[in-house]
């Protein structure tokens, strides 16, 4: 959802983005910092991250273990209860943010890479390199997300690598479509066409000249993706093409507890804050570096 | 124009092909025999191997493609391997459905969120603003899975206002018929509600400050001529993409709303397909989805021409 | 009615037919399907004021020998759950609320619970079962073995298909040639295997040739797939794929793929009276929670295949009524017995032992099952063995210790299930939990239903988490699991002689006791050479609407919701 705006706001600001030229990196930083969006959301991520890394020491419980009765009510005990195998819901919930986040987090990772340089060759070299890669990006873009992830994940079978390379794929246009077009009208700059004259060679260019560029556009992206990678997950898992049992995820949770909505609340109410408050911060983050690293809608927001 | 229509419609038959071609391969590399789905738990070995051969699945694999592509361009989109219908009729019964959801999700979406979306922009950096952002943040951020299954909890479980997952066809009964839609379309909408309004937002604050719009103000044109003459019709164009997008990713995004309303549109055919290997069905509704997805991404790249005569095809 | 009653008093039938086993069954069916026939032929104001006592059903219990489980039927519900209580009235609709969506209607391929129930509505079987689990007529009017080799069926006079045709001896035969022809694939015809021919005799009957004897082959036409199809119609190009036309209760009105399947009323349904229904929706939902909703809203009155996570909610409501058993879906862990290293018999005995089943039936079903220490045979059943009961009580120091002895103090493995049924995966996430305690680190593998299917018969992984439930109330259903030729040991690899001919002894032996014994042998040498361990027994069952009567659960034969037919609403 982020990310299907995104593509519009990209395929409309990448020219501007591109004769912003290379900014002050520091300044950036510190402009960054100084946003209350930024600020706010980026702490509260570094903390669920922290919480979700710190999951095996914090957690009460091993969250597979079925160590008490089930479907218990919050208390002393069991923080937030326990769930139908009678395992202890908090501990299931910080391990599930491991496994929503891990997977989150590698997915984009893997898109962000094969994205950049795919969309930076297709854009410096252009040719039949060029129409070779945006042809087959636009194929992987007719396919809906979730039928794609439905497709790939039914090939390879639900596993935790699997989804990761699910959702790596069906990223990796959109950052091909950002990196291309910026790479497109960096190209033709006059500072790149002087480099090349004093003979420079294509890597150095593109990684000192074309790379830098790209940088406060893809940052935007890999704050939405992260958002929308983490539904992505979640939506297999209630599908049940995610993180198999008892390995918790916060999605599967969700799918578990819709059978006790009624008599044990906390258990969909749990995972449902946890993928919801996860996916506004990275959005709002998005948003805030957008403002932030995007000349002409700063001031605006 | 012309040249560019013929050039999309080329690239269009090229990308429909490449997915078909994926998709044929991809569903004979997923392990999951369609035979034994059609014979059930019991079937004996023997059972399987003389399904496989009256579905012609043990001939070579680009025979098996040479075949289907034979029919699929002359619009034969075969039969389940299942349930013995043609392919093509369960994606008519079906795909009115879906595109009543979407349509419906959609409409609702813009008649609030392009209001909504100029009163944040009229009101930019105001209580009104930070408000209807927040909402909208809210709407994006939540899957449509937590949506759906609170919503039932809270109307349908606790309220009882609301008749919980079902389906009745508009024929038997319109009534019911509308009462049972409005929850899916509701989860619909809340995320394509919260992107238009963003979207609104962020091209109206950006028209109104150009400067034909000071003009406009410094002749003395009233806010409204204003608002609707040129700051709207300005601003039209990022909506209107972003609406092609959504609707483009609401046409296989239905599938959970789907799952969890007990809705039969396209994407529940799509999942019990996947799910029995129905290689016939799975292939169908992957191909009309994605060409339905690509007509869609030309028109909006046509209506882009239309709305803003400054973009040219060429 | 006659021919029945002339047969018995000479003998023919029942002398002969006691040369082999299941005769005791097959000679109380006679009985019943004549009892049922006088019934029905005189129109008795019985049969007319209650349910149970009309068709085919209620005469045979106190006729049938003391062979199958009787109190197995869990009923739970208010007073007014009975499902006798009442005078049945005729009319209404049943809105029924169904697990799957059925594939097709192939009426000789079975694709699962969900579309038998719909396609027994509209066919007819030629023998049934009745509330006691015992085989019945139902488009028979008698049927015995006249000798070892030779079964035969006397069709009731003047059934009528929902067409008009008159059903004969031909549709029958025609039947069961399209289920042993191989391009049929139809899921009975391995019970059919040593029906050499099949022929129409004069009046009404029917004669299967059989190869070699074979008691089993009643229970194989009793089955939900082996429905009765009209000769004519399936021959004049009608998809029998896509439309039902058959003798059943229920005539095919429309389906919406989807969406819903439509029946009504057979007004010439062969029993009189019969069935009190005007018609059945069935609505797909596929969705546990939504069925369960749906039923609890009141938006249906019936609804299959209850999930454990809601049955004490439903339990607990006074609108609400539950019928289900405890005895025919069962659970096991499956080793590929030459598969190293499960082909040593200790580690197969640590899994056996490692386990607190009583636990396991709490958490995986929320308490709706039972544990399974012993044999397999129901309570109840020929050759159940009270003494084996307990054989595999949670033992865990034993499961170290055999470990220890095989050389492998703590045991990882991988374990393939599947996670398309929850009736399987909850119990294999119960047992991973338990076999934790013996030292057994399992990584659960999960798989789709097919590609799971298709591993465990390539035999990739060494342990295997299933689930099912017998074919049918005899003993050997045995064979399918344990006998060399059966389905499940050929996946395992496991074949023991001394098995095989206990079972084929069992098939050829008429006394029960004799029978029970040999059973007890085969359940106990099962248990001694652990090519699998059970787990525990599922609750499995329908909920209804309080208003909904005359409906029961079939516990004790098979889970054919035949007695649709007899259900009515009280409203």
């Amino acid at each position: 959802m982020a990310a299907r705006e995104e593509v519009v706001l990209h395929d409309r600001l990448n020219s501007e983005m591109a004769s912003a030229r290379t900014r002050d990196r520091n300044t950036m930083l510190s402009r960054a910092l100084r946003n209350p969006r930024v600020t706010v959301c980026g702490v509260f991520l570094i903390l669920i991250g922290a919480v979700a890394i710190g999951a095996p020491l914090i957690a009460p419980h091993d969250p597979a273990a079925q160590l008490a009765k089930p479907l218990l009510q919050p208390g002393r005990a069991y923080f937030l209860g326990t769930d139908d195998f009678g395992r202890d819901v908090l501990s299931r919930l910080l391990y599930a943010g491991r496994i929503s986040l891990g997977v989150a987090a590698a997915s984009v990772v893997i898109a962000t890479f094969a994205g950049v340089w795919l969309g930076l060759v297709a854009g410096y070299y252009r040719g039949w390199v060029e129409t070779i890669i945006m042809r087959a990006m636009e194929v992987l873009l007719s396919f809906p997300t979730i039928i794609l992830a439905i497709a790939i994940v039914s090939v390879l079978g639900p596993s935790i690598r699997n989804i990761i390379i699910v959702i790596a794929v069906v990223y990796i246009p959109r950052f091909v479509r950002i990196v291309y077009g910026t790479t497109l009208s960096v190209r033709e700059a006059e500072f790149i066409q002087a480099a090349r004259v004093i003979g420079a060679r294509d890597p150095y260019i593109i990684r000192t000249a074309v790379l830098p560029n790209v940088l406060a556009p893809i940052l935007v992206q890999i704050s939405l993706s992260l958002g929308f990678a983490i539904l992505v997950e979640a939506g297999l898992s209630f599908l049940g093409l995610g993180a198999q049992p008892p390995t918790p995820s916060w999605g599967n949770m969700v799918a578990a507890a819709r059978d006790f909505m009624e008599t044990n609340t906390v258990l969909l109410i749990a995972p449902a804050a946890a993928v919801g408050l996860t996916i506004m911060a990275l959005n709002t983050l998005g948003d805030g570096l957008r403002d932030v690293l995007d000349p002409r809608l700063r001031g605006t927001g | 124009m012309g040249r560019y229509l013929a050039r999309r419609i080329i690239y269009l038959v090229v990308q429909v092909f490449c997915v078909a071609t994926i998709v044929f391969l991809l569903l004979r590399l997923v392990p999951g025999d369609p035979a034994r789905a059609v014979l059930g738990e019991n079937a004996t070995g023997e059972q399987v191997a003389t399904v496989r051969h009256q579905l012609g699945l043990d001939r070579p694999l680009l025979i098996q493609y040479g075949r289907w592509m034979g029919h699929i361009v002359r619009g034969d989109f075969g039969a389940s391997i299942l349930s013995g219908r043609p392919v093509l009729t369960d994606v008519r019964q079906r795909i009115g459905n879906t595109i009543e959801l979407i349509v419906l999700s959609t409409f609702i979406s813009l008649l609030v969120g392009i209001p909504l979306g100029i009163i944040a922009a009229l009101r930019a950096n105001r209580t009104e603003d930070y408000t209807l952002s927040s909402a909208a943040m809210l709407g994006l951020s939540l899957p449509s899975f937590v949506v759906g299954s609170v919503l039932l909890l809270i109307f349908a479980l606790k309220l009882h206002w609301l008749p919980p997952s079902q389906f009745v066809s508009w024929q038997e009964n319109p009534g019911q018929h509308i009462t049972l839609l409005v929850l899916p379309v509701v989860t619909l909408a809340a995320s394509t509600t919260a992107v238009i309004l963003r979207m609104t937002r962020s091209a109206m604050l950006e028209v109104i400050r150009q400067d034909y719009i000071r003009t406009a103000r410094a002749k003395g044109l009233g806010e409204r001529v204003i608002l609707l003459r040129h700051a709207l019709r300005n601003a039209v164009n990022p909506v209107v993409s972003v609406t092609g997008l959504e609707l483009a990713s609401l046409l296989g995004g239905t599938v959970i709303v789907e799952t969890i309303y007990g809705w039969p549109g396209l994407s529940s055919l799509l999942l019990s397909g996947v799910r029995s290997r129905d290689y016939p069905v799975v292939q169908g509704v992957v191909l009309v989805i994605a060409v339905l997805t690509i007509l869609i991404n030309l028109l909006v790249d046509l209506a882009y021409g239309v709305l803003d005569p400054r973009i040219r095809h060429e | 009615m006659n021919d029945c009653m002339e047969s018995l008093r000479d003998g023919r039938l029942r002398r002969r037919s006691l040369l082999i086993g299941a005769a005791a069954t097959t000679a109380a069916a006679i009985l019943s399907a004549c009892g049922s026939n006088s019934s029905s032929a005189t129109n008795t104001p019985a049969a007319k004021t209650t349910p149970q006592a009309s068709g085919a059903i209620a005469p045979t219990a106190a006729l049938a020998p003391a062979s199958t489980a009787s109190a197995a039927s869990v009923v739970s519900g208010g007073p007014t759950a009975n499902a006798s209580a009442g005078t049945p009235k005729k009319g209404g609709t049943l809105r029924y609320g169904l697990s799957t969506d059925p594939s097709n209607f192939e009426p000789h391929v079975s694709t699962g619970a969900a579309s038998s129930d719909v396609k027994i509505m509209v066919y007819s079987t030629l023998i049934t079962y009745d509330t006691q689990g015992q085989l019945v007529g139902d488009l028979a009017e008698s049927f015995g073995w006249p000798d070892p080799k030779t079964f035969e069926v006397k069709l009731r006079q003047g059934v009528q298909f929902h067409n008009g045709d008159t059903l004969t001896p031909d549709d029958v035969v025609f039947t069961f040639q399209r289920i042993k022809d191989p391009k049929t694939a139809a899921s009975n015809a391995p019970y059919l295997a040593d029906v050499d021919t099949i022929e129409a005799g004069d009046n009404n009957v029917v004669r299967f040739r059989l190869k070699q004897p074979n008691a089993t082959l009643p229970y194989g036409i009793a089955d939900a797939s082996s429905l009765i199809v009209s000769k004519k119609w399936i021959t004049s190009g009608a998809d029998p794929k896509t439309t039902m036309m058959g003798t059943g209760p229920f005539k095919f009105v429309e389906r919406k793929p989807g969406v819903s399947i439509t029946l009504t009323r057979n007004p010439n349904y062969f029993l009189p009276n019969l069935p009190y229904l005007d018609g059945i929706t069935f609505q797909p939902m596929a969705d546990d929670n939504a069925r369960v909703t749906a039923l609890r809203s009141g938006s249906v009155d019936f609804i299959d295949y209850v999930p454990y996570t809601q049955m004490d909610i439903i339990q607990k409501s006074p609108d609400l009524v539950f019928k289900s058993d405890k005895v025919l879906g069962f659970g096991w862990l499956a080793f590929i017995v030459d598969k190293k290293p499960v082909d040593d018999v200790r580690i197969r005995q640590a899994f056996a032992y490692g386990m607190d089943r009583q636990k396991m039936v709490d958490v995986a079903f929320s308490g709706h099952g039972a544990p399974i220490t012993g044999g397999i045979i129901p309570q109840g059943w020929v050759g159940y063995s009270p003494d084996l009961e307990g054989t595999y009580k949670p033992n865990y120091d034993k499961s170290k210790q055999l470990l220890q002895a095989a050389g492998m103090p703590t045991f990882n493995t991988d374990v393939l299930t599947t996670s398309s049924y929850s009736v399987i995966q909850r119990p294999a996430l119960a047992a991973q939990a338990e076999l934790k305690n013996a030292n057994i680190n399992v990584n659960l593998v999960q798989q789709e239903w097919l590609p799971f299917n298709d591993t465990v018969k390539a035999g990739t992984y060494a342990v295997h988490i299933w689930g099912s439930a017998p074919a049918f109330n005899d003993p050997d259903f045995l064979t399918r699991y344990v006998g060399s030729t059966g389905f499940f040991a050929k996946q395992i690899h496991f074949k023991d002689d001394q098995i095989d001919q206990w079972l084929l002894q069992g098939r050829q032996t008429l006394d029960p006791a004799l029978r029970g014994e040999i059973y007890h042998n085969v359940e106990k040498r099962v248990l001694d050479l652990v090519p699998w361990t059970y787990l525990i027994r599922r609750e499995q069952g329908e909920a209804m609407q309080k208003y909904v009567k005359g409906y029961t659960h079939l516990a004790a034969g098979s889970w054919t919701q035949i007695t649709l037919r007899e259900t009515w609403l009280d409203k």
